[in-house]
């Protein structure tokens, strides 16, 4: 059935956020990719890591972060409108798995730890693809310093490792069984629900040492790392374990 | 061919299926977004579609599973028959009063949207902003000036409208509805000119974001596709998902705008494309384009198109007059002239 125009709410509040009658409220959508495209001018520009692109990507981190204390289905209408079926999600409440692609994105912005609690899958492509000939490209290149492309890179990555790195910390229980010397194996940040990161930039030769090392921290017994890049998380099978 | 046409329904409907080979964007997503990933290379089945009726009518579905609808094409001739745009159009300055829509009939959201621009704008003229310079230049070079005339506030409502409804009428009269597992929406830039630095700030003059709003619960009432594509610059990514960003510094610059743009020629503007997913965590996004049954000009390229011609007595025949000045409420028209020109060859 058509929509009625007075049932239409879509326009954002404020900055950032995202209308109830979005069509990210319209469906619990899963999984979503972005690919945002080239950022290499922006490094020809003065203080360009000053400066933040036109993008959708405060407005879906602010909806996922705002509102992750709520339940999935709950109305981001208001109280009285819950129990109508109709009535809009809450945006990206249902959101699992996140793909973002760009090529050489600002590490401050392309810095998802916040909403780590919330994805399962995550999807970085930061290189340009590999059939890409933008980096041969001078007038595409501009006056981007490629050093910088990745320095931010590798800085975007680093920040979204920390949180995900294996730690060995205290077992809850060890105190209250009283005996010590328990330990699980854990991510570094709790509450962290990643299950599988996928790292594309891993294709290029000359970076795999660099990633290798700054992945380092993503091993066993927490991650495993079945393909080159892709890092699935045994969490499950080691905890309680009291390794 | 002939031995072709010979085989039975079943081992033809196979031959289709053999056919449907995965759409582009499997192999093209993480590509520099552009509007060429919304095209496909390998053409087999389309040019089996425009054979005959009969293979039309077998490729259709499998062609249809993967649909798109490009927003910024020109406007079909038929639109200005819609009485709401006319009047809209005709009667800037006048009071709201579009109720009686009738031969042409539209839906009732429609209505409401183009009466509450036509509000907002009649407002904007009348409280308080026609002063003494106002006078002076009159009421629509004022308008223009403030950016409030209707022709720029109604700009996009009749597109966005009209192209779903077409598309949804199309999808319906030949039975397609339920073959639709991935829609792709995109468009090149729609405006030439930044309103805000903040989009939604601009939305009393920048009617996208309800038009567009209405566009997905409309087009989500109709068809249920599990993969929902959206290819746009920046800026308009942010009317057609209504969120907020900021377009702040020298993105302008970065992004310079552009009054037309060769997608293959320059990197003019930037493109970004968002995916959505409700049920598979594969990406699997983008489309088929739809041939015409018989190829008639270069604007008319799309399955959509084609409606127009083989029902050519769709809307009133003999076909309705067109006042010139409704054409105006539709953005990026063809000269007049141009319209009087027969579209069937």
């Amino acid at each position: 059935m058509p929509p009625t125009y007075a049932s239409l709410r879509a326009i954002p509040a404020t900055y950032p956020s995202i209308a109830p009658s979005s069509i990210l409220s319209l469906r619990p959508w899963t999984h979503l990719s972005l690919n945002e495209g080239s950022f290499l001018k922006a490094y020809g520009t003065y203080e360009f890591f000053e400066r933040g692109p036109p993008s959708l990507v405060y407005s879906i981190k602010d909806s996922i972060m705002r509102d992750l204390t709520l339940p999935p289905t709950a109305s981001i209408t208001n109280s009285t409108t819950t129990s109508n079926p109709n009535a809009p999600l809450r945006p990206l409440s249902a959101l699992t798995s996140l793909d973002y692609s760009a090529i050489f994105p600002f590490a401050n912005h392309a810095d998802f730890s916040p909403i780590l609690s919330q994805i399962t899958h995550l999807t970085l492509q930061l290189a340009p693809a590999p059939e890409s000939n933008i980096l041969n490209d001078r007038a595409r290149l501009g006056k981007a310093d490629l050093g910088d492309c990745w320095t931010e890179l590798l800085t975007t990555y680093h920040q979204l490792i920390e949180p995900l790195a294996s730690v060995r910390r205290p077992s809850p229980t060890a105190f209250e069984d009283g005996v010590l010397g328990d330990f699980v194996w854990d991510t570094s940040s709790h509450g962290v629900n990643v299950r599988t990161l996928v790292a594309l930039d891993f294709h290029i030769k000359a970076m795999q040492e660099d990633l290798d090392t700054m992945f380092m921290p993503l091993c066993l017994p927490v991650w495993v790392e079945p393909q080159t890049g892709v890092f699935t998380r045994m969490v499950q099978e080691w905890e309680g374990d009291g390794l | 061919m002939a031995a072709l046409d010979a085989l039975p329904e079943e081992l033809q409907l196979l031959i289709v299926d053999y056919l449907d080979t995965p759409s582009p964007s499997s192999q093209k997503i993480r590509q520099e977004p552009s509007l060429a990933l919304a095209s496909r290379d390998e053409r087999t089945l389309k040019h089996l579609s425009v054979v005959s009726k009969r293979w039309r009518r077998l490729a259709l579905p499998t062609l249809f599973k993967c649909a798109r609808l490009r927003l910024d094409t020109p406007p079909k001739l038929e639109w200005a028959a819609c009485n709401v745009c006319n009047k809209a159009a005709i009667s800037p300055g006048a009071a709201p009063n579009l109720q009686n829509v009738s031969p042409y009939e539209v839906d009732q959201y429609h209505v409401d949207m183009v009466s509450a621009a036509l509000a907002r704008c009649n407002g904007n003229l009348r409280a308080g902003r026609l002063d003494d310079e106002a006078q002076q230049m009159g009421e629509m070079a004022f308008a223009e000036k403030e950016r409030i005339q209707p022709s720029a506030a109604l700009a996009w409502i009749p597109r966005f409208y009209h192209a779903l409804r077409d598309f949804i009428e199309y999808l319906e009269e030949n039975d397609l509805v339920g073959v639709v597992e991935s829609f792709v929406l995109y468009t090149d830039q729609m405006l030439t000119e930044k309103l805000h630095r903040f989009p939604h700030e601009a939305a009393d003059r920048d009617w996208r974001f309800p038009a567009s709003a209405a566009f997905w619960a409309h087009l989500l009432s109709v068809i249920d596709p599990s993969v929902v594509t959206i290819l746009a610059p920046p800026t308009d990514l942010a009317c057609l998902t209504s969120c907020a960003i900021d377009t702040f510094g020298d993105w302008s610059v970065l992004f310079p705008l552009m009054p037309s743009w060769k997608p293959f020629l320059s990197e003019a503007r930037q493109l970004v494309s968002c995916h959505l997913h409700a049920r598979h965590l594969r990406v699997d996004a983008l489309s088929f384009e739809v041939e015409v049954l018989v190829q008639y000009t270069d604007t008319i390229s799309t399955g959509l198109s084609a409606r127009w011609i083989s029902t050519s007595s769709h809307y009133n025949d003999p076909r309705p007059a067109i006042n010139p000045q409704a054409l105006r409420c539709l953005p990026h028209m063809l000269p007049f002239a141009q319209y009087q020109q027969p579209i069937h060859q």
